[in-house]
């Protein structure tokens, strides 16, 4: 479900708002005189509303809640608009990551949509829940009710709110008695049906927009001032590094550095490809900090792709082996640590803030540059760089054997970054159909293209781990061998990978997609 | 989806009652589960309070096949929903036989619901007929209720020596038989009980006993789980499911024995 479709004015028909003036209970009790109906105790629980820092569980259409009890805690998966839940387990602690949860179908549901991101609170209620049951003569339940009167915790502002609603759930094949209810509800307590699920409603009021986060879909005008469209472009790259910035420094999970170091990558690419329109002194100032910040994020991130891959370093020794690389494991982790801190402080110094503060002085001034290429159309620029780049890749590639060092595999790597960097900001302005197929192919040889280089960085960085935790006497035999298996199926996974890649590249090579690249060049295809 | 069946030739032996409460069990274990009422008396539609009248009758739905999600009613349980019987029902084996291929027409009517539900339980009528057979194709196991008394035991063998000549159609069938209405105060229910565990293994070793308190069902309208949970029978109920559950994970998707 795309998030358009959630903001316009939805009615959902079996949730109904109560008016302030009017109590839930006592709107049951009044109901009841003119249905049947039996009334339960209330109950009381507390609920939390969670989603990913980029809502991702908003975004499928579901709400993920956790309703605690005094006698449990319950974690509820549900659609939105619907209070029909799809998967729930018992848990005994606030979710934070997803493989903390008990196996099951609600850790199987939310695995491949969460992934690594954390779980943040995003919003709580204490709630009064009564439910009621409208019932034939038989005592057979034609429909259940719940009323529900909530109030939030106070937020920042010491500031609290109330939610007061009627739920309807009904049981199939009895849709006549439901609309019955529908009916009585709407026309003698003159009750609407709610228009948003009490999720958007608690996140209103908190101040959130469940949408997700900058994903750099920067696509500009082909015919506009190249100088005009990288300084947006460098300033929605700046945005996007911001936006992840807390993440990075509350180390709430491993995402925010990974966009944090993507959105520092693309900056370099885009001072380093549209060098002849940024000013020289600008140029080469912020090209010098961005490399200086992609330096010092990167032992962080390297350590955070250990720690993601532990669960599958397991799996890759024997089953009896496995317990010795627990020791290793340990070690990354208090490696992770120290870097954390390490990058905190950076993060916290004079020289970072003042980058940010001069980076976006710079992109906000309204002054336009007069460089060389400050007035090309960008289409026309870009294009001119897009085909250079692909004849970069094109003769890397050719050049590249099945015994050709792991540093021409890793250039390669970073000139495809590049190409589907520009590709992927011009893609709403190539037309050709030939298009996406040629993204896909791209996509797929820089996935091959990564595990090589992975393996390249981790089989030598596990070997450094190893000497340095011999030399700290936290090592034992069995760890040793138990790290020799793993980087021998590290390595036994790169050459299956470097097979691969004659395949894929041969794709790249084809005629028509150099001519489609060739093209580009061409005066009246240009951008 | 797995499509289990209450079934014995003789009526009277406990098929109902532990169609209910099996479901029910079932149901409370996280399962989504469909009981069809197929006895046109609509005893396990009364236990539910639900009114024993499908739109259009047997006929309708051995012609529409495909359209019986609508005509499901859900119960006072959770995931637990219920086909209520219909009196037409008792012309059940005349709809069939003007079917094609009329021992499938219950599988395909069944087919569309497979997303839906975990178990489907036939309740069945007791007799051996064409619905029986169709049944029989359908199911993936049947669950046979037995009052340990040597008619009842005859009932059985003619059920084995009937799957045994249709070996090669009826190879799918799991049989599940337990005994059912049992009085241990009787010396020949005792005997039988002993003597049958011992021969035929695949006897079930939990025995629903004969009690007052089954009875009540039929007064109160609930499965014994509701209203007498910590009773002998419920417990045995929810010991021989934990039994046919286990013997159904045997089974894959298409009902054939995992090796």
């Amino acid at each position: 479900m795309s998030t358009e479709t959630l903001d316009i004015d939805l009615i959902i028909p079996l949730q109904f708002d109560i008016a302030n003036h009017q109590s839930p209970d006592l709107l049951l009790k009044k109901l009841s005189e003119i249905l049947d109906l039996k009334i339960d105790k209330p109950k009381r629980i507390d609920r939390v509303f969670y989603d990913t820092f980029d809502w991702r569980i908003f975004s499928k259409g579901q709400v993920l809640v956790e309703e605690r009890s005094p006698r449990q805690r319950v974690l509820v998966l549900r659609a939105l608009n619907s209070p029909v839940r799809k998967a729930c387990c018992v848990i005994s602690k606030a979710p934070r990551y997803i493989s903390e949860l008990p196996d099951g179908d609600l850790k199987e549901s939310l695995n491949t949509v969460v992934d690594v991101r954390a779980l943040l609170p995003r919003g709580h209620l204490s709630s009064q829940l009564q439910s009621a049951e409208f019932a034939n003569n038989d005592g057979k339940i034609l429909v259940r009710l719940v009323a529900e009167e909530s109030v939030s915790k106070a937020n920042s502002d010491n500031r609290s709110y109330s939610i007061r609603r009627l739920y309807l759930n009904p049981v199939k094949g009895y849709d006549n008695e439901l609309d019955h209810v529908i009916d009585v509800l709407q026309k003698r307590f003159e009750l609407r049906p709610s228009t948003q699920d009490v999720f958007l409603e608690v996140a209103r009021r908190e101040g959130w927009t469940p949408t997700p986060p900058h994903k750099h879909r920067f696509a500009p005008d082909p015919g506009i001032r190249s100088d005009t469209a990288v300084k947006t472009l460098l300033l929605d790259l700046f945005e996007s590094m911001i936006q992840n910035e807390a993440g990075v420094l509350s180390d709430l999970d491993t995402e925010f550095l990974h966009d944090f170091r993507v959105a520092i990558r693309r900056t370099r690419t885009t001072l380093s490809q549209f060098k002849k329109v940024l000013p020289k002194p600008i140029n080469l100032r912020f090209s010098d900090e961005f490399r200086w910040l992609g330096t010092i994020t990167s032992p962080l991130r390297d350590l955070d792709v250990f720690t993601l891959k532990f669960d599958e370093y397991r799996t890759s020794v024997p089953t009896d082996m496995a317990v010795h690389l627990e020791p290793l494991f340990a070690f990354i982790k208090k490696r992770r640590n120290a870097e954390l801190g390490e990058l905190i402080s950076h993060l916290h110094s004079r020289r970072y803030h003042t980058i940010c503060r001069d980076w976006r002085e710079t992109l906000k001034s309204t002054g336009l540059w007069s460089t060389a290429k400050a007035t090309s159309p960008i289409g026309e620029f870009a294009a001119k760089r897009i085909s250079k780049v692909y004849r970069e890749s094109l003769r890397e590639s050719q050049a590249i054997r099945l015994d050709s060092p792991n540093s021409a595999y890793h250039e390669l790597r970073k000139t495809c970054k590049k190409l589907r960097y520009l590709l992927g900001f011009s893609r709403d302005i190539i037309q050709d159909e030939k298009f996406p197929k040629v993204l896909h192919t791209l996509r797929q040889i820089q996935d091959i293209l990564g595990v090589i280089q992975d393996v390249s960085v981790q089989v030598s960085a596990l070997s450094d781990l190893g000497h340095q935790m011999q030399k700290e006497g936290a090592t034992s035999v069995d760890t040793y061998i138990a790290l020799g298996i793993l980087i021998e199926h590290m390595l036994e996974r790169q050459r299956e990978a470097k097979k691969d890649f004659d395949r894929h590249c041969a794709e790249l090579h084809a005629k028509s997609v150099t001519q489609m690249f060739h093209d580009l060049h061409r005066p009246e295809n240009k951008l | 989806m797995k499509i289990l069946a209450t079934y014995n030739i003789k009526g009277g032996v406990g098929k109902t009652a532990a169609a209910v409460n099996l479901a029910y069990v079932a149901a409370q274990q996280g399962g989504r589960i469909l009981l069809w009422d197929l006895d046109p008396q609509g005893a396990a539609s009364f236990y539910f309070r639900i009114k024993p009248k499908v739109k259009g009758g047997g006929k309708w739905i051995i012609r529409r096949k495909g359209a019986l999600d609508e005509l499901i009613k859900g119960t006072n349980y959770e995931r637990l929903d219920l086909l209520p019987a219909d009196f037409s029902y008792r012309n059940l084996d005349l709809f069939l036989d003007r079917s094609k291929k009329p021992k499938h027409q219950l599988a395909k009517v069944l087919k569309p619901l497979e997303k839906q539900y975990d178990y489907v339980i036939l309740d069945c009528a007791p007799s051996i007929s064409l619905t029986s057979e169709a049944v029989f194709m359908a199911a993936n196991a049947l669950l046979v209720p037995l009052v340990p008394t040597t008619l009842s035991m005859r009932t059985w063998e003619q059920l084995s020596r009937y799957r045994h000549k249709k070996k090669e159609k009826l190879d799918h069938l799991i049989l599940v038989p337990f005994f059912s209405l049992v009085d241990l105060r009787k010396k020949m229910h005792r005997e039988i009980m002993v003597n049958t565990v011992n021969e035929l293994p695949e006897f079930s070793k939990s025995f629903i006993p004969y009690s007052s308190i089954v009875e009540r069902m039929g007064l109160v309208r609930e499965p014994l789980g509701c209203f007498a949970r910590n009773s002998q029978a419920a417990l045995e109920y929810q010991a021989l499911w934990k039994d046919i559950a286990s013997r159904l994970k045997l089974l894959d998707q298409h009902g054939h024995f995992l090796d």
